[in-house]
């Protein structure tokens, strides 16, 4: 794209552009900086003032309309400038140590810091804070008035439970961290600030236990971190295709997860989360591909019940996987594989239906997505109408005029409901984009071309990490003593260690009397 | 962008290209076989059961019956939905491949689960069709052979059962349901077949089916067994000695049915078998010469008297189990000197001194033929009747 007003060899950029200046003694030096600066900013509030009886002080406060609290920079600094300065001794102050005596006595609030640059005066009433410049100092003062509107703390919607805490995050930083905090009471437990993102310079938290993280993890997570150069950062998937071992694959190598206690669990077995600033998000790391299967509520409810819902999730994972390409392969080839009763029943629905199977399979299959995907985005008003004139009046039509066979659909909705029943949506995704790669492989080359694209499938699987982690862990390497929380779920009491990690500082999660070390 | 950046990012694009062609080209390596082997459903026909005969030409009559699907909403899953298709070929192979001169589509063959064997053939040669049996892929090791009895093959698939919608999975289904509730015969499937053929010292009995009639209609029944000997028909046992065979050739049994005569009164007695266990051994007399000792214990449920007798005491027991013990014996005897008057080894002691004396088996094997009808044995019959169902008592009639 040319742009209209750029003329070849201008050069657009002046000398010193104010953002690079430190703060000037001059108070009016500032004034000028910061009016360039923040010129076409409707937001922000520049109110210069003077203050005190005997000696005469010029100053100038600077907030964001929206971002700072208003009630706090009226009642702790203006009221404290302009009324409260005229209570104390005239005569302790002075021109020289006035804002010294400001810092200490007089804004009475506890958050405070002094600047020397103008640069740092932007970021921080970017962020809410408010900036008082006083005459004859070549420094500022900084006073956390951080507050603003925002979404109250909801159950999520995507991640739905029955037993077990609801919170979500919101997009609110400071809260997500409290409520983090909230539910692990130990000073072991960090929570790293990082600014990243050139313009939006958004803050992000790195957070862990301390004492079982395993260190050489954590600081290559802050390397990586730290080698990121983009200029804004909205969610956590901007660093997360940053940072990730693997960046060319369907496999997702973190976990995504808007709920505390999840986010709590993960932490206390020795995993790092990343949260960004404006996004409820959360990146958990490393995580395992088998872990995809495990839902939060199977720790809430009682461990006989939990393992059978997870056998059955892990059946419904390769339903949805497998289903479709496992009914053309046979269909189309492997037709001694199913019971006579059951062809005579298939073969007499198929009558007429002049499409091969592979091809009725995959035009169901790409209906059904483009329907999933209809609703997503759908009001909610009309969301119903959609699965109404998709599921029924498409799908009977189909099948009345001969398009496609009741079983295929029968297929079709079967896999689309297991496809539901996986608790994490990274391992959706990847059974959604597999699920027509085994389906053009069962049509190509029935069960045989199957079982390559499994095969080919576990190979990428197993030669994937996640920071190290390896990704099929604990199926490949195979751990008898984890498995049995993978396709079961192991009673609590019974749970003495933490899942194995390279270097971890702390495996023991129950003390007991025979199990003493890690 | 200047020209030197151009250069190198077109280069950057090449090196990914080349890269992604590799996959790629991996990727398409399954397509080039074509989707080989590819039969959609739509072009087949579900086969229930094949038959085989011989004209007078000593060509094959190679017959199929096919299973019709019933249009949706399926309605009378019990109605006769089948069709017969008869056609000649000089091998049984080259039949069933001109079966598609008449036929446009394409029989699976994995589901027929009945073989009928004319009785022409199997009294010519076994040889005409056995090898094309373990030869193709196509037919399944577990289905069960059958011979006709009276007819041809072509005309017992032509044949309907009732309350079965074909008849191949109907006789496939009788024989085995009444293997555990009536013990008259024995399913043989084509895997035992093959391994009774090429076994020295043992001959198969197939069960022989013909058309019969119900209520004026055809239908077909299960009556007696063909006994083999070397690769060919050479008599039938009836029913009778077909049970007696049941008793010799299992080493275990469960289910079934024995009737007996009360001792010293004609009323009848029924009794269900709970379990059979039987020992075949070889022995020596004390002139030396060959015996089979057979040892039997089988125990009974009382299950039907025909009569008003209290027979249900310990004495009048005993004189049951007695009977029992004898009616066994009977049905043995018969059997095997059926099968010694016609010189083929069904009950299976030449195998039996080949797993046991395998030196004296290579004397014997030459002349075993000869051998087979004076071979001498001996019943150790053990029977108990271990309960009476639901009453302990004969009916108290008064």
């Amino acid at each position: 794209m040319r742009y209209i007003n750029k003329k070849a060899g201008q050069n657009n950029e002046t000398k010193t552009a104010p953002i690079d200046l430190p703060i000037s003694k001059s108070l009016q030096d500032n004034i000028d900086a910061l009016s360039t600066l923040l010129t076409g900013c409707s937001d922000v509030v520049m109110k210069p003032f003077t203050f005190g009886q005997e000696v005469k002080v010029d100053g100038f406060l600077i907030y964001f309309d929206g971002l700072a609290d208003r009630r706090e920079v009226e009642e702790n600094i203006l009221k404290s400038l302009t009324v409260e300065l005229n209570m104390i001794p005239q005569d302790e102050l002075s021109q020289v140590n006035v804002f010294d005596y400001l810092q200490q006595h007089l804004v009475t609030m506890a958050e405070l810091k002094t600047l020397a640059s103008i640069q740092e005066v932007c970021e921080h009433i970017s962020s809410g804070d408010t900036v008082l410049l006083v005459n004859g100092f070549d420094r500022g003062l900084v006073a956390g008035t951080r507050s603003w509107q925002t979404r109250p703390i909801d159950a999520p919607e995507n991640e739905v439970v029955i037993f077990g805490p609801k919170e979500g995050f919101t997009e609110t930083l400071r809260f997500n961290t409290a409520m983090l905090r909230r539910r692990i009471k130990s000073s072991n437990f960090k929570m790293e600030h990082m600014v990243m993102g050139r313009i939006t310079k958004t803050d992000v938290i790195i957070g862990y236990i301390d004492g079982i993280v395993p260190p050489a993890m954590l600081e290559e997570v802050k390397q990586r971190l730290g080698m990121i150069d983009i200029d804004g950062v909205l969610d956590t998937e901007y660093l997360a295709e940053f940072i990730a071992d693997h960046r060319t694959t369907i496999f997702s190598q973190f976990e995504h997860t808007e709920k505390v206690d999840r986010v709590c669990a993960h932490v206390l077995e020795g995993r790092i989360f990343i949260m960004v600033d404006g996004s409820p998000m959360v990146l958990v790391l490393p995580v395992s591909f088998p872990r995809y299967w495990l839902a939060p509520e199977d720790y809430y409810i009682h461990f006989i019940p939990a393992s059978l819902f997870r056998l059955l999730r892990f059946t419904a994972f390769c339903i949805a996987l497998l289903l479709p390409s496992l009914y053309v392969a046979v269909i189309s080839y492997h037709h001694e594989m199913i019971p006579t009763a059951l062809l005579l029943t298939i073969v007499a629905a198929r009558q007429g239906v002049p499409f091969p199977a592979f091809v009725e399979a995959l035009l169901l299959e790409a209906t059904f997505e483009l329907l999933r995907e209809a609703g997503l985005r759908l009001p909610r008003a009309i969301g119903p109408a959609v699965s109404i004139v998709g599921a029924l009046i498409i799908g009977d039509a189909a099948v009345r005029a001969g398009l496609v066979s009741t079983p295929m659909v029968v297929i079709v909705a079967f896999t689309g409901i297991a496809s539901f029943v996986t608790p994490s949506y990274n391992a959706g995704v990847i059974v959604r984009i597999a699920r027509f790669a085994f389906l053009v492989a069962a049509g190509v080359l029935g069960l045989l071309g199957i079982m390559i694209a499994l095969i080919i499938m576990l190979i990428r699987m197993v030669s994937l990490s996640s920071f190290g982690l390896p990704y099929m862990e604990p199926i490949a390497p195979f751990n008898w003593r984890e498995m049995s929380d993978i396709l079961l779920r192991r009673p609590w009491y019974r749970t003495i260690r933490r899942p194995y990690m390279d270097g971890m500082q702390n495996i023991v999660r129950q003390k007991s009397k025979e199990n003493t070390g890690g | 962008m200047d020209s030197l950046s151009g250069v190198s990012v077109f280069e950057g694009v090449k090196v990914l290209l080349r890269r992604w062609l590799q996959y790629l080209l991996i990727l398409f390596l399954p397509l080039l076989c074509g989707c080989w082997n590819l039969v959609d459903v739509n072009d087949t026909a579900i086969c229930t059961a094949v038959g085989v005969d011989l004209t007078p030409e000593n060509n094959i009559l190679f017959s199929l019956q096919l299973a019709k699907p019933a249009p949706l909403p399926i309605t009378g899953a019990n109605e006769t939905q089948m069709l017969a298709v008869t056609i000649e070929g000089q091998t049984a192979g080259a039949a069933a491949r001109r079966m598609n001169l008449l036929l446009p589509r394409i029989p699976l063959y994995e589901h027929a689960n009945s073989l009928v064997i004319g009785e022409k053939l199997a009294r010519k040669d076994l040889a005409y069709v056995i090898d094309l049996a373990i030869r193709n892929r196509h037919v399944q090791r577990n289905m069960l052979v059958f011979v006709s009895s009276g007819s041809r093959a072509a005309d017992i698939l032509h044949t309907p059962m009732p309350l079965y919608p074909n008849s191949g999975f109907g006789l496939n289904n009788t024989i085995n349901l009444q293997k555990d509730r009536l013990l008259k015969y024995q399913p043989v499937n084509v895997a035992q077949l093959v391994r009774e053929l090429s076994t020295p010292g043992i001959e198969p009995v197939l069960p022989l089916v013909e058309s019969s009639t119900l209520n004026g209609k055809d239908t077909l029944k299960l009556n007696g067994g063909a006994v083999f000997k070397g690769r060919k028909v050479v008599g039938t046992l009836n029913p009778y000695e077909m049970m007696g065979y049941q008793w010799i050739r299992n080493p275990r049994l469960q289910g079934g049915l024995l009737t007996i005569t009360v001792p010293g009164s004609t009323d009848k007695v029924s009794l269900e078998l709970l379990h059979m266990q039987q020992k075949s051994s070889l022995h020596r007399t004390s002139s030396g010469d060959l015996q089979v000792n057979i040892q039997l214990t089988a125990d009974f449920d009382f299950f039907e008297q025909k009569g008003a007798e209290d027979v249900l005491n310990r004495p009048r027991v005993q004189d049951l189990q007695q009977a029992a013990n004898e009616e066994i014996k009977r049905q043995i005897t018969a059997c095997i000197s059926k099968a010694q008057g016609m010189g083929s080894d069904i009950t299976g002691w030449g195998a039996l001194i080949y797993t046991t004396e395998p030196e004296l088996w290579a004397e014997l094997k030459e002349d075993w033929e000869q051998l087979y009808p004076g071979i001498e044995y001996s019943l150790q019959i053990e029977t108990r009747i271990l309960s009476s169902s639901l009453t302990t008592k004969s009916f108290p009639f008064h």
